[in-house]
């Protein structure tokens, strides 16, 4: 029983975690560049989301999902139309586009204490407190939603890249930008979708994250890193990696937690990522590929 | 005189203090298939590459149909109708070949991303109509089989043929082929010849760049010949075998026969 409700509160956490770790995959297959700003755009979605309770408390956590996706999605697209477009088409080196996304993640962290302060924000109740029985075990309904929402986000993004035209044309563009522009793929606007949306992943992950524990100015600095653990555990670049990347490191953080010590749970994570990158350098979808 | 489709004029590139393509005119008729043959290094990738936009010109000017192109980019020129293919194939290797063929219908159409996810009958019927096509330009090439296999699944023949099929789906009115032959066994290569033959008959104009010249000599209907990014001879492909300076262009100076099979 206690294990059930352990394994259901790692598997929303990896839902978390992958949301951010597919948009670190989708910017990087398209632009090469590793958004560093990633987190930032979750806690502004988390806070987003927050702000919105406050005014409309009656809302339900559907729509308080959408209004954190919408938010960090416009910022997302502000990013990308204000700051990397402009510094891509001055052919500045890929380098120097990837400070300025540390630039505008230390840029959000401060505008996020002006408006909300520094101290943490606790999100009212989103979902009855009263237990699920899924199979004679109590779970809370709070992460089966999690866990829902995640998964229903996930499987949209994949039916829009696999089934829809626009999404067939991104992914183009994602694997040879040069060659699908040459069939006729818009890039600048391509490149907006791709922030879009991993902007929405980020805005969505920011709010499930919020109602799990709090929302915090600086709450996007470890889940950026843990999003980005997530993408280079799956293979970065892959949307398949970034999302099994995601839930794998859910659980691996959760059950160190308690099997080792919760003292020294993050610096767990920050561990494994050093290891990824000496030992496996391209992630399980590298591992996959070996074998196949 | 047939009508010309493309026409260079003085064309020139210069990498540093090499002129990789050196004062070239060039006249492709509409519907013709025009080889372009010449040692390595001759620049005739070069020249394929100035005409498709991929790299900018040091001096002269393209034209296409009449319209001066020579500051267009390579984006444009393929809207308007000059599609290639890429000597070191550059498919999108994760998706199928189906898919392959069809994104070049997909991006020109100017459907925006909340049309395709609103999924309106419209949408769905513009889709069925680009994969309609997209299949019809796969069995065209031969590869009716492989619609559902990925590109970077396919065996290195049928990746060469899935390049023209991308090329080719959109019917533009010029197709430039970059060594379509390159790396095919003798079977292959003819069944690719007898297909750029189909291509013309569907009412593409053909520029091949080329080293097999089984292939070159048994579809050109015009051949230029470059060496050292100059042009060195023009003519039909029974003229050119017979050109002396082409044949030392390949083969030095030399006292031996110029025979066809000195250039094959």
């Amino acid at each position: 029983m206690y294990l059930a409700e352990l394994l259901a509160g790692a598997l929303a956490i990896g839902c978390v975690y992958s949301l951010v770790a597919l948009g670190f995959a989708m910017i990087m297959r398209a632009t090469s560049i590793i958004h560093f700003a990633q987190g930032e755009l979750l806690m502004l979605g988390s806070m987003s989301g927050l702000s919105t309770l406050w005014l409309l408390p009656k809302l339900p956590a559907v729509a308080v999902l959408i209004c954190g996706m919408v938010a960090s999605g416009i910022l997302a697209v502000a990013m990308e139309f204000l700051v990397y477009r402009p510094l891509r088409l001055r052919r500045v080196a890929l380098m120097n586009v990837i400070t300025a996304t540390v630039g505008m993640s230390i840029l959000c962290i401060n505008a996020a204490r002006l408006l909300w302060g520094s101290e943490p924000l606790r999100y009212p109740e989103l979902f009855s407190t009263s237990a699920y029985r899924i199979a004679g075990v109590p779970v809370s309904p709070q992460l089966v939603w999690i866990m829902a929402f995640g998964v229903v986000l996930m499987g949209l993004l994949q039916l829009f890249l696999k089934r829809t035209r626009t999404g067939l044309v991104m992914q183009a563009v994602a694997q040879d930008a040069e060659v699908a522009q040459l069939m006729g793929a818009n890039l600048t606007r391509m490149m907006l979708y791709t922030f879009a949306i991993a902007g929405m992943m980020a805005g969505a992950a920011g709010v499930m994250f919020g109602s799990l524990f709090f929302s915090f100015f600086e709450m996007g600095f470890l889940l950026g890193i843990k999003g980005f653990v997530a993408a280079t555990l799956g293979g970065l670049g892959s949307l398949a990696g970034a999302m099994l990347g995601g839930i794998l490191f859910g659980l691996i953080e959760t059950f160190s937690a308690v099997y080792v010590s919760s003292a020294y749970k993050d610096a767990i994570g920050m561990v494994l990522l050093i290891a990824i990158l000496l030992f496996l350098p391209s992630g399980l979808v590298g591992l996959w590929k070996a074998r196949g | 005189m047939p009508e010309a489709l493309l026409e260079a004029a003085g064309l020139s590139r210069r990498f540093g203090g090499l002129a990789a393509v050196d004062a070239v005119d060039l006249r492709v008729e509409r519907g013709a298939i025009h080889g372009l043959i010449g040692p390595n290094g001759a620049g005739k990738t070069t020249l394929l590459n100035l005409i498709a936009g991929a790299l900018a010109v040091t001096r002269g000017t393209v034209s296409f149909r009449g319209a001066d192109i020579t500051r267009w980019d390579a984006a444009r020129r393929a809207q308007a109708g000059i599609r290639r293919t890429f000597q070191n194939l550059k498919l999108f290797a994760e998706m199928s070949a189906l898919e392959n063929a069809s994104i070049g219908l997909h991006a020109g159409t100017h459907a925006g991303i909340f049309a395709a996810l609103a999924r309106t009958p419209a949408q769905r019927a513009e889709e069925e109509r680009i994969f309609a096509r997209a299949r019809r330009a796969l069995e065209f090439v031969g590869l009716g089989g492989d619609a559902g296999v990925a590109a970077g699944k396919l065996p290195y023949g049928h990746r060469r043929l899935l390049e023209i099929a991308r090329a080719f789906v959109a019917e533009p009115a010029l197709i430039l082929l970059d060594e379509p032959a390159a790396g095919l066994n003798q079977t292959e290569a003819a069944n690719l010849s007898r297909l750029i033959g189909r291509i013309r008959d569907a009412g593409c104009t053909v520029v091949l760049v080329e080293h097999h010249m089984d292939v070159v000599m048994s579809v050109c209907d015009q051949v230029t010949v470059l060496n050292y990014g100059r042009k060195l001879a023009e003519g039909r492909p029974a003229e050119i075998q017979r050109d002396a300076q082409v044949i030392e262009a390949y083969l030095g100076r030399g006292d031996a026969p110029p025979s066809k099979h000195a250039l094959a």
